[in-house]
C-alpha cells in the first residue's frame, strides 16, 4: 500500500431520513477521500450534515435512513453492509470520538471495563490482558497513574480527561481512520488544545487519518491538511487550509471566516451571517445559500451552481466564482454589502 | 363496603327480638324431620341406605369466630352455622320454625308445674362431650349462671356519683361479671337445680314465660370451665352472686371459647373441629364419641366467602357445595342460569314494614289508615324488587307469625289490597273531599304526609312506588330519605310514616316490646290495652294450643287497627350443588341445621 | 451504606409514629363499633357498658391512643372487636397476600419489562405498536370485568370440558382448599400436594394480577429503554462494534433498569397493602381484606395493625428502592 491509495474513499453520498413532514435530505452528494495520516476538516453549521456524513461513514444511522452512494474502505464497499458485517469495520478500522465527553460515556460502568470493552469487541483478549491494554491507553493519551484510574467511573473524571478516555477507547483497536466529531467543544479552551495536538500526535503513532468535524473554523487551522465546507447537506467548498483561509470562493465560507475573533482581528466586531439556514426537507431550487448570500441573483435562486475548480484542488460551488476572485479582498464581502 | 347480611339484620332489627341467634341459635336437626326420608310405606329397614361419606363445603359470607355464640362480643349467625352440627341443646328450631326437642340428646322435657313455672329436662344418659365426659345439669346449671344478669361487680372506672365517660355519659357503678347477649328467660328463673347424678335439670321461674323453649341452647362444657379455672364443682357455685369463683368463671366463659380450640370448643353432636384457619375456614369430622345417629357425610367444612358472586361462582364450578349468600338480583340470574345447581330462593325472617306515627294526627282517623293500606300495592312492589331472586313472594300478612310456622293465617289482605276505588270509598265515606289538585282534604286540612327511611335503594323504590300508587288515590306523599333515620329518629318516633324492617323471630313473644303499650320499640306509639293485656297473658300461657289461639287474636287485633302494613319478606337464595341431597332453607338456623342428613352423590 | 440505612430508619420511626396519630384519629371517628349491639333492646344495657369498658369507648381518644401505642411497640397489636388476636389474622393475611402478589409481581416484571424493551428496540414496528395498543388496553380494563370472565370462562367452562367439573382443576377461590390439608388428612400437608393445591387456586388471581399490572411495567420500560437507546453512550457503544445484542442489553437496558427497579421496588412496597380488588373478586383473604372488613366493622385495632404493616412496608421499600438505585448507580453514594 502506498501512502498515496485512499484508505476511505466517500462518493456522492446522499442520506435521506423519511419523515411524517416530507423527506429530509441530511447529506446531498458528498465525496471526499482521505489517506493515512491525512487529517481532513469537515466545517459547517449545526444540521449542515456534517455529522450525518460521519454517522454515515460509521454505520450508525438509524435504520430508517436512506443512504446512497458510496463508501469504500480500501477495496471494501460499506454502502449496503448487514449490521453484522459493518460491526467488523466500526471500532477496529474507522473508530470515532464524540463531542460531549460527559454523556458519551456509560456512567454506571468504570472507564477500565468500557476500555476493556473495546479492546475486547474485536481482539480475543482475556480480561487480564484486556486490562493492562486498557491501562496501556489510558497512558497514551496522557492520563496520570493510570492504573489506578482505570478502576474509576466517568464520573469521577473531569471533562478532559473522560474526553481522553473517549479517545482511548476509539484507538484501542488502532483504526486507519478516525472521526472526531466536535471533540473539543464541550471542553473549555486550554483543554482544547491540548486534545487537538493529542489527536494529531496519535495519526502519526497510528499512521491514520483523521476526519475532524466541527462548526469552528479556528479548530481546523493549522492542523488539517485539506477541508471541506458544508451547507444545507452540500459539500459547498473543498481545499486546504490556505486555499480557505485566505482564498475563499464561496460566499458561506468567507462568512463563516468572519465569525471567526482571530480571523476578523481584535479590533473589529464579529460578523454572523443573518439568516438562517433552510429546511432540509423543501430545499430552494437554486443555490440554498442563496437566501442569506449578499452576492445572490436570479441565477442563485434557480440553478443550484455546479462544482467549479477555482485552482488545483480548489473547488467551490458558486455561480460567482468569477466575480469573488475579481475583488479585491473577498473576506470583507459581508461588510461592504451590511453598510 | 357492603355490610354483610347478618350485621344488616342487626341493625334493620333494632333489638325487636331474641335475635334468633342469639338465644337459639343451638338447634338440632334430627334426621326423622327431614323431608329426604323415605315414603312411610318403608318402614322396613330395607329401603336403599343413603349414601354415606363425602365431603361438602358450605360458603360463610363471614366466618364464625367463637363456640360461645352467648357472648354479646361473638354472637353471630356465622357461629350459629357451625354450631348446628356440634353444639348440643334440648330444643332445635326446624324449618317451620317449630321447637323440636333433640330426641339425641333429651330423654324428657316436661313443664312439671304451671305455678311457679318448673320445666324438668331429664338428660340421655348417654349424651357425652366429644372428651367423653357426660354432658350433664352442670352445662345447664353454666348456662343460667351465664345469662341471668344478676352477677355484677364494681366497675374500676366508677369514680363516684356522677362519673361520666369520655362523652359525658353517667358510668355505672358496677358491670356485669358475663358478656351475655341476651337475658331473656333466665331472668326470669328462680332456681336451677340439678339431681338424678345431674342427668335431670329442673328450671324454677318467679313469673311464667311461656317462651321457655328458647333458654338453654348453645351449651358449653361446664367441666372445661371447671378445669380451666379451678373450680371444683360449679353447680356449688351461686349462681346469682358475686365471688372470686364466679367472676373466674365469667372471664373464661366471656373469652376462652374464642377462636375454635378442638380441646376446648367440645362437641355434644354429630360432628367435631378438626382444624381451624382464621379468616378461611373450620373443617368438621366426625365426631367418634357421638351416641346418637350418625351423620352421613365424612366431613363438612364451613368456608368463609364474603362476595355472593365469588360463590356463585364457586358453586357451580364445583369448589364449594353449598352457599347462601347474600339477596342480589345478579347472582340470583347467575344461580338460576348454572347447571349442575339447585337454586331455591325463599323468603326469608326480615320483612318490610310501614308503620303510621300515632304523633300524626292525620292517622288519628282509621279511614286515613285503611284507605293508606289500599292504596298500598304490595303485589307491584314484590314484582319489581322481590320476583327477580324470589318468583314465588307474597306479601305478608302478619306481625307475630312468618309464613311457614303453625298459626300463620292471612290476616291483612282485606286491608292490604291495593284497590285505588276502594281507598277513595274510605276516604268520600269518612268526609274527605276531593279537591281540584287531585288530593283529598277535610276541614282544610290536606290528606299529605311523608315516608321516611334510611335511604337504601330498595326503599326508596318501595316509597316511590306507594307515593305513586297513593296518588291515584287522593294522597299527597312525599319522600324522605335519611341516612340516620334508623339510628336517630326513628327510636323517637321522628316521622310521620316509617319504612323500615323487622326480624321475624320463632319466639312469639318477641314482638311484644313492638306492640305493647309503651313497649321498648313500640316507636310508633301505638296503643290498643285490650290487645297489650292479651299478649301478656299469651306470653304466659303455658299450654300450647291455647297460646296459639291467643296469639292468633292479639295479631289479629293489631293489623285491625291498621297502624301497621307489613310489605314483603326480604328474600334468601339458598343454592346448592344438584349432587347434594338434604338441604333446606332455615331461616334462623341457617342452611347447615339439617347438614347431618345431607348426602353427596 | 450501613450508616445510611441507620439514619433512614431512624427518621422513619417519628414518620411512623406521626402517621399512626393520624390513623388513629381517623379510625375513631369512622363510627362506633359496637352500633349493632347499642340499637338491640334486647341486650342488656350492663352488657353494652361492658362492652364499652373493654374496648377502652369510655376512654378519651387520647388515652386510648397511648394504651394502643404502649402495646404496640412491644409488638402487642391488642384484638378485634370480636376478641380475635390481631396479629395472627395479619400475620397470615400478611402471608396470603405475599404468596399472590410475590409471583405475580415476579411474571408481571419479567413479561412486562421483557416487552417493554423490545417495543423500544423495535420502536414502530407492528410489534411495538401491538404491544402498546395491547398494554393500552389490558391497563384500563376493570379487575372485576377480567376476573369474571377468567372465572366462568376460563375456569367453569375449561374444567367440564376436561372432565373435570366435580374436581375442579382451575379454582375461583381461596388460596388453598379448605378441607385439603386438616388433621384428619395429613397426607395433604405434604409439599407436593400443597404447591399444587397452591397452584390450582394462584392461577386465575395471578393471571388477572398479571394482565392488570404488566401492561403498566411494559410501557414504563418502553419509555426508560427509549430514552437509554437514545443516549450518546449507547451511540459510543454501538461505535466500539459491539453486538447490537450486547449493546442493548450491558449498556441501554443495564441504565434503564435502574430506573425501572425503582419503580418495581416502590410498587410492591405499596402492595404489600393488598391488591384489594383482586384479593375480594377471587377471595384471597389477605391484606386488602383485612381493610376492608376493618373499616366495615369499625374495627380499629385490625385496621391500625394493617396500617402499621403497610406504612412499614411501603417506608421499607422505598428504602430499599434507594438502595438498589445506589447499587445500580455509581454516582448515587449512600451516607
Amino acid at each position: 500500500m502506498t501512502s498515496l491509495d485512499p484508505i476511505l474513499k466517500v462518493s456522492n453520498l446522499s442520506v435521506e431520513f423519511p419523515t411524517d413532514d416530507g423527506i429530509v435530505k441530511a447529506v446531498r452528494g458528498v465525496s471526499f477521500e482521505v489517506r493515512p495520516r491525512d487529517v481532513l476538516g469537515i466545517v459547517g453549521e449545526s444540521g449542515c450534515g456534517k455529522s450525518v456524513t460521519a454517522m454515515a461513514v460509521m454505520g450508525l444511522l438509524p435504520r430508517t435512513a436512506r443512504v446512497t452512494g458510496s463508501i469504500r474502505f480500501r477495496d471494501d464497499e460499506l454502502v449496503g453492509l448487514k449490521p453484522k458485517e459493518m460491526r467488523a469495520y466500526r471500532g477496529q478500522k474507522i473508530a470515532m470520538v464524540f463531542q460531549d465527553p460527559m454523556t458519551a460515556l456509560n456512567p454506571v460502568y468504570k472507564v477500565g471495563w468500557q476500555l476493556a470493552e473495546a479492546v475486547r469487541a474485536h481482539e480475543d483478549l482475556t480480561r487480564k490482558q484486556a486490562r493492562a491494554r486498557s491501562i496501556e491507553l489510558l497512558h497514551t493519551v496522557g492520563i496520570p497513574q493510570a492504573e489506578s484510574r482505570v478502576d474509576s467511573y466517568p464520573h469521577e473524571f473531569s471533562g478532559g480527561m473522560r474526553q481522553r478516555a473517549m479517545i482511548a477507547m476509539a484507538i484501542a483497536n488502532n483504526p486507519d481512520v478516525l472521526i472526531a466529531d466536535e471533540p473539543t467543544t464541550a471542553l473549555d479552551v486550554t483543554v482544547q488544545a491540548q486534545i487537538l495536538e493529542m489527536l494529531i500526535n496519535l495519526k502519526d503513532h497510528l499512521n491514520a487519518a483523521i476526519i475532524l468535524i466541527t462548526h469552528d473554523l479556528g479548530v481546523v487551522a493549522g492542523i488539517t491538511d485539506r477541508m471541506q465546507v458544508m451547507y444545507a447537506g452540500k459539500v459547498v467548498e473543498t481545499g486546504t487550509a490556505d486555499d480557505i483561509f485566505y482564498s475563499p470562493r464561496m460566499p458561506y465560507s468567507i462568512g463563516l471566516l468572519g465569525s471567526l475573533p482571530s480571523h476578523a482581528g481584535s479590533q473589529e466586531r464579529l460578523k454572523p451571517i443573518s439568516g438562517a439556514p433552510p429546511s432540509l426537507i423543501n430545499l430552494p431550487a437554486g443555490c440554498p445559500f442563496s437566501p442569506r448570500c449578499p452576492l445572490a441573483d436570479d441565477v442563485c435562486e434557480s440553478v443550484e451552481p455546479p462544482q467549479v475548480v477555482v485552482s488545483d484542488g480548489h473547488v467551490s460551488a458558486c455561480h460567482h466564482v468569477e466575480a469573488l476572485n475579481a475583488m479585491a479582498d473577498p473576506l470583507k464581502l459581508f461588510e461592504e454589502v451590511a453598510t | 363496603m357492603s355490610t354483610t347480611k347478618r350485621s344488616q339484620i342487626a341493625a334493620l332489627a333494632l333489638g325487636l327480638a331474641l335475635v334468633a341467634g342469639a338465644c337459639s341459635s343451638d338447634k338440632k336437626a334430627a334426621p326423622s324431620t327431614t323431608p329426604s326420608t323415605t315414603p312411610s310405606t318403608a318402614a322396613a329397614p330395607t329401603t336403599t341406605p343413603a349414601p354415606a361419606g363425602g365431603e361438602v363445603i358450605y360458603a360463610q359470607e363471614e366466618g364464625g369466630v367463637a363456640f360461645n355464640n352467648a357472648t354479646s362480643t361473638n354472637n353471630s349467625f356465622a357461629n350459629t352455622e357451625v354450631l348446628n352440627l356440634l353444639q348440643p341443646g334440648p330444643f332445635y328450631i326446624d324449618d317451620k320454625l317449630d321447637f323440636v326437642m333433640w330426641k339425641d340428646l333429651m330423654d324428657s322435657v316436661e313443664v312439671t308445674s304451671t305455678s311457679p313455672q318448673t320445666i324438668v329436662y331429664k338428660i340421655n344418659p348417654k349424651a357425652v362431650w366429644s372428651d367423653g365426659v357426660a354432658i350433664d345439669c352442670k352445662d345447664f346449671y353454666l348456662a343460667y349462671m351465664a345469662q341471668n344478669g344478676k352477677v355484677s361487680v364494681a366497675n374500676p372506672d366508677f369514680t363516684g356519683p356522677g362519673a361520666t365517660d369520655a362523652d359525658g355519659n353517667a358510668l355505672p357503678e358496677t358491670l356485669p361479671v358475663f358478656d351475655a347477649a341476651g337475658t331473656t328467660g333466665y331472668d326470669q328463673m328462680k332456681s336451677v337445680t340439678c339431681s338424678d347424678d345431674n342427668k335431670t335439670v329442673t328450671a324454677v321461674y318467679d313469673t311464667p314465660f311461656a317462651d321457655w323453649k328458647g333458654t338453654f341452647g348453645g351449651l358449653v362444657p361446664a367441666h372445661v370451665i371447671e378445669a380451666k379455672t379451678g373450680v371444683a364443682d360449679i353447680t356449688k357455685v351461686d349462681a346469682v352472686t358475686d365471688s372470686p369463683e364466679i367472676e373466674k368463671i365469667g372471664e373464661f366463659w366471656n373469652t376462652g371459647f374464642d377462636g375454635w380450640d378442638p380441646a376446648i370448643a367440645l362437641s355434644g353432636a354429630w360432628y367435631k373441629i378438626d382444624s381451624y384457619t382464621v379468616d378461611k375456614s373450620i373443617v368438621l369430622v366426625k365426631n367418634d364419641k357421638f351416641w346418637g345417629t350418625a351423620a352421613n357425610l365424612d366431613t363438612v367444612t364451613l368456608q368463609v366467602i364474603t362476595d355472593a358472586s365469588a360463590q356463585a361462582a364457586a358453586l357451580e364450578n364445583g369448589e364449594i357445595q353449598a352457599m347462601q349468600p347474600q339477596a342480589d338480583p345478579g347472582v340470583a340470574a347467575t344461580l338460576a342460569a348454572a347447571s349442575g345447581v339447585t337454586f331455591s330462593p325463599a323468603s326469608g325472617l326480615v320483612y318490610e314494614h310501614y308503620d303510621m306515627n300515632a304523633k300524626n294526627p292525620i292517622f288519628a282517623d282509621k279511614a286515613v289508615r285503611t284507605a293508606f293500606a289500599a292504596c298500598v300495592d304490595r303485589q307491584d312492589i314484590i314484582d319489581k324488587l322481590v320476583a327477580p331472586i324470589n318468583p314465588d313472594a307474597k306479601p305478608l300478612n302478619s306481625v307475630i307469625f312468618m309464613p311457614q310456622q303453625t298459626g300463620y293465617e292471612d290476616r291483612f289482605s282485606k286491608y292490604g289490597t291495593f284497590d285505588v276505588a276502594a281507598s277513595k270509598k274510605i276516604l268520600k265515606g269518612a268526609g274527605w273531599v276531593l279537591g281540584g289538585d287531585g288530593f283529598y282534604a277535610k276541614d282544610g286540612q290536606q290528606l299529605t304526609f311523608k315516608i321516611s327511611h334510611k335511604g337504601i335503594q330498595r326503599r326508596s323504590d318501595t316509597a316511590q312506588n306507594t307515593i305513586a300508587s297513593c296518588k291515584e288515590a287522593g294522597f299527597n306523599i312525599v319522600e324522605d330519605s335519611d341516612t340516620k333515620f334508623n339510628s336517630q329518629r326513628l327510636p323517637i318516633g321522628d316521622y310521620d310514616v316509617a319504612l323500615f324492617a323487622w326480624v321475624g323471630n320463632p319466639l312469639l313473644s318477641a314482638a311484644t316490646s313492638v306492640y305493647s303499650v309503651d313497649g321498648g320499640a313500640n316507636f310508633q306509639g301505638y296503643v290498643n290495652q285490650e290487645a297489650t293485656d292479651m299478649y301478656k297473658v299469651a306470653n304466659g300461657e303455658l299450654d300450647e294450643a291455647k297460646r296459639l289461639d291467643e296469639m292468633k287474636k292479639v295479631d289479629a287485633a293489631i293489623l285491625d287497627d291498621v297502624w301497621t302494613i307489613p310489605l314483603f319478606q326480604l328474600p334468601e337464595m339458598p343454592a346448592w350443588s344438584a349432587k347434594l341431597t338434604g338441604p333446606s332453607f332455615n331461616g334462623p338456623a341457617g342452611l347447615t341445621w339439617n347438614a347431618n342428613v345431607w348426602t353427596v352423590s | 451504606m450501613i450508616s445510611f440505612i441507620i439514619r433512614r430508619v431512624l427518621v422513619s420511626i417519628p414518620l411512623l409514629f406521626l402517621a399512626s396519630i393520624v390513623a388513629f384519629i381517623l379510625v375513631v371517628n369512622t363510627g362506633d363499633p359496637i352500633e349493632d349491639l347499642r340499637t338491640k333492646p334486647n341486650v342488656p344495657k350492663a352488657t353494652i357498658a361492658l362492652r364499652e369498658h373493654e374496648l377502652g369507648l369510655d376512654k378519651p381518644v387520647v388515652e386510648r391512643y397511648v394504651s394502643w401505642l404502649g402495646k404496640a411497640v412491644h409488638g402487642d397489636f391488642g384484638k378485634t372487636i370480636k376478641n380475635q388476636p390481631v396479629w395472627a389474622q395479619v400475620r397470615r393475611s400478611l402471608g396470603v397476600t405475599l404468596r399472590l402478589v410475590l409471583f405475580a409481581e415476579i411474571v408481571s416484571v419479567l413479561i412486562g419489562v421483557m416487552i417493554g424493551v423490545v417495543s423500544a428496540v423495535k420502536q414502530y414496528s407492528w410489534f411495538d405498536y401491538g404491544a402498546t395498543t395491547g398494554a393500552f388496553l389490558l391497563y384500563s380494563l376493570p379487575v372485576l370485568a377480567v376476573g369474571s370472565f377468567l372465572k366462568f370462562i376460563l375456569a367453569i367452562r375449561l374444567n367440564r370440558w376436561i372432565g373435570r367439573g366435580d374436581d375442579p382443576l382451575i379454582k375461583t377461590i381461596g388460596e388453598g382448599t379448605a378441607n385439603f390439608c386438616t388433621a384428619s388428612k395429613p397426607y395433604n400437608c405434604g409439599f407436593i400436594p400443597s404447591v399444587t393445591d397452591f397452584l390450582s387456586h394462584a392461577f386465575l388471581p395471578m393471571l388477572t394480577l398479571v394482565l392488570i399490572t404488566f401492561a403498566g411495567y411494559a410501557r414504563f420500560s418502553r419509555a426508560a429503554m427509549l430514552e437509554t437507546l437514545n443516549a450518546d453512550y449507547v451511540r459510543t457503544a454501538r461505535a466500539k462494534g459491539l453486538s447490537e445484542r450486547r449493546v442493548i442489553m450491558k449498556h441501554a437496558f443495564r441504565t434503564a433498569l435502574m430506573t425501572v427497579a425503582t419503580v418495581i421496588s416502590l410498587d410492591f412496597g405499596a402492595l404489600i397493602g393488598g391488591a384489594i380488588l383482586t384479593e375480594t373478586i377471587f377471595e384471597w383473604h389477605g391484606m386488602g381484606r383485612v381493610l376492608v372488613e376493618s373499616i366495615n366493622k369499625i374495627d380499629p385495632n385490625l385496621l391500625l395493625c394493617w396500617f402499621f404493616v403497610t406504612a412499614v412496608a411501603v417506608i421499607a421499600f422505598n428504602l430499599i428502592a434507594d438502595i438498589i438505585y445506589a447499587v445500580l448507580d455509581p454516582r448515587i453514594r449512600l451516607d
